[in-house]
């Protein structure tokens, strides 16, 4: 099982109000879609996310404000696929913890001061693990649970899915 | 929405509430121009407005009046700034307060001993530092589970803490005295670094060092006020004097004159010439530009004068054009030292998010007056410059126009705004 995957495409395609076009798992199964792009077949869950965001009325709040922070969102979105991609085992997920946990010590959003849609993406690759996160854990991984917390609050990105509590988070810090 | 005109001196973090929320909300905030601290807000015109002469003030576009920084937020912000629920408006409430009596008190008693602004006392500094020490420690913990002071979205309650923190941040809070409060920090830069706070306050940086206690600089200080004390009472009888910078009253208005350590003046080391600065100037201020540009050619002294053309590099990030005249002002101010011996016209030529800046200088010497003293370097390096020869038509069309505010920039844009430094 991988994460990065047509549903995810599909929630995300929900968030910016953009037809994801016709999703599939091409040959060598990488997600592909045939058209979100005039006559063109757009490969790979980053490359079809970005041509998502180009798509939408405002690629600028969706990547960033500045070359350098769209830079930053692109970079996580290949992170997302080469790492978080494959969070759905027990060691790799340990690990993508920590890691994302240390790199919202520092900042609020993963890619810095502002919301983009690496927050919106990494939200839904990581509900399922979220929200299945011991109280302990969720105290051991603050961050993220802070992090967490201020995504799933707006509803066009949470969408259907269920609200992760995090009540009573204090009571274990 | 709401609209209406803010009094206040440049750089006040008081004012910067109000100037965010309106970022935020779009509503329209009109920085009143020509304000001169100590001055204006002391004239009868405005105590009858706001009886109590001080600033940030507000005069709404319907001529109704509001004082307190964090009122005047509140006016211009939106609904999400204001908070959605009662809870939340509640607990904005209460952050306005703990920014008031358990930040600001203590801020202030450490970082103006150390800007000069008050006298040092070694008791007083250690127990403002704990008081500091006790507000981080609370907001530390609280942001720990949280983005935001409240809710999960930016509200007033983060613009008013996040800017009463400013001087502790910008002063004080070194690496090493931040490192405690690391959610803090992520906070505060979180609020500061958002598009709508850097194009009020510009791009904030963070303290390197602490600030040293210098007992120089108090007395500095003392001195100075005194001297402008003189200066101003001696104004009042010579009416249309050119125009002084604001005056040197102990507070934060003068925190940044004062962090600057005294300097001889630069320009004593030329010879004099024989064009009159104070006469033009005064001929200039009372008299029409027909009579006043004849004025300037028939003084000036080409041996001992120059004349120059400055122009801003970065038009592209100018936005709002009462933004780009605090940047003239501020720039007017940092330079203060320098009108003794020098005159500038810089204009704002075009609309909100397309225009330029550009400006006629005239100083005494032949080279780039701002690198006479450090005090003059922070600005200058944003713009071009180029020396004028004074027997050129060119030159003398470029003195007309700027000294008369018209015409237009290169591109055609059209004069919106002039500033006179003199
Ligand atoms: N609580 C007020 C304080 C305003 C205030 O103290 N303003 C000072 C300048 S920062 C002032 O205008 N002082 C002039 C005076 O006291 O005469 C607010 O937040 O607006």
């Amino acid at each position: 099982m991988v994460l990065c995957s047509v549903e995810c495409v599909q929630r995300v395609s929900q968030y910016l109000r953009i037809p994801p076009g016709n999703l599939y798992m091409s040959e060598n199964n990488i997600l592909a879609s045939d058209d979100i792009l005039p006559n063109q077949c757009v490969e790979g869950f980053s490359a079809i996310v970005q041509a998502l965001i180009m798509n939408s009325t405002s690629p600028a709040r969706h990547l960033g404000s500045d070359t350098e922070k769209q830079a930053l969102t692109r970079q996580w979105l290949e992170y997302a696929v080469l790492r978080i991609n494959y969070a759905d085992n027990a060691l790799n997920s340990k690990r993508i913890l920590r890691d994302l946990n240390d790199a919202l010590k520092s900042s609020p959003y993963i890619t810095g001061t502002e919301m983009t849609l690496a927050d919106v993406v990494s939200y839904h690759l990581l509900h399922g693990i979220v929200k299945d996160l011991s109280q302990q854990e969720k105290a051991q991984y603050v961050n993220i649970s802070r992090w967490f917390d201020n995504i799933q609050q707006d509803d066009e990105i949470r969408q259907k899915l269920q609200l992760v509590n995090f009540d009573l988070l204090n009571l274990y810090l | 929405m709401a609209s209406g005109t803010l009094y206040t001196y440049p750089e006040n973090f008081r004012a910067y509430k109000a100037l965010i929320a309106a970022q935020y909300s779009g509503a329209k905030v009109k920085i009143a121009e020509d304000f001169i601290f100590g001055e204006t807000n002391k004239s009868d015109a405005f105590l009858k407005k706001f009886p109590l002469g001080k600033v940030p003030a507000f005069e709404t576009a319907d001529g109704k009046y509001i004082t307190e920084s964090n009122a005047i937020a509140y006016y211009v912000a939106n609904e999400q700034l204001r908070g959605k629920t009662d809870i939340e408006r509640a607990e904005i409430v209460q952050w306005f307060g703990f920014a008031d009596s358990e930040i600001l008190p203590a801020s202030c008693a450490w970082v103006f001993p150390l800007l000069g602004l008050m006298q040092y006392n070694k008791q007083t500094i250690e127990h403002a530092k704990d008081d500091v020490k006790k507000a981080l420690t609370a907001l530390n913990s609280h942001l720990l589970t949280r983005t935001y002071l409240v809710g999960e979205r930016l509200t007033l309650a983060d613009i008013s803490v996040a800017t009463t923190l400013l001087h502790l941040y910008q002063y004080i809070l070194e690496p090493s005295l931040r490192k405690p409060y690391q959610n803090v920090n992520r906070w505060f830069q979180t609020v500061i670094y958002q598009p709508e706070s850097i194009n009020v306050i510009g791009a904030f940086k963070l303290a390197d060092k602490t600030l040293e206690y210098d007992p120089k600089k108090f007395a500095d200080v003392q001195e100075k006020s005194s001297a402008k004390k003189e200066k101003k009472e001696k104004r009042k009888e010579q009416k249309k004097e050119p125009k002084e910078p604001r005056e040197a009253d102990v507070d934060l208005a003068d925190e940044i004159a004062a962090a600057e350590p005294k300097s001889k003046d630069p320009f004593d080391t030329m010879p004099k010439g024989t064009f009159d600065m104070d006469s033009f100037k005064r001929c200039y201020s009372n008299e029409e530009e027909t009579v006043s540009i004849p004025f300037f050619w028939k003084e000036f002294d080409p041996e001992h004068y120059s004349i120059w053309f400055g122009e801003y590099k970065y038009p592209e990030e100018l936005t709002k054009v009462f933004m780009s005249c605090n940047l003239i002002g501020g720039m007017y101010q940092r330079l203060d030292k320098m009108r003794k011996a020098a005159f500038a016209s810089v204009c704002l030529f075009g609309e909100d998010n397309n225009s330029t800046i550009s400006g006629i200088w005239v100083w005494r010497g032949q080279d780039l007056a701002f690198t006479l003293s450090p005090d003059w370097q922070i600005d200058y390096e944003s713009y071009k410059w180029e020396k004028l020869d004074p027997n050129k038509d060119e030159t003398k069309a470029l003195v007309k126009q700027y000294f008369s505010w018209t015409g237009t920039d290169k591109q055609g844009r059209k004069f919106n705004q002039g500033k006179i430094f003199k």
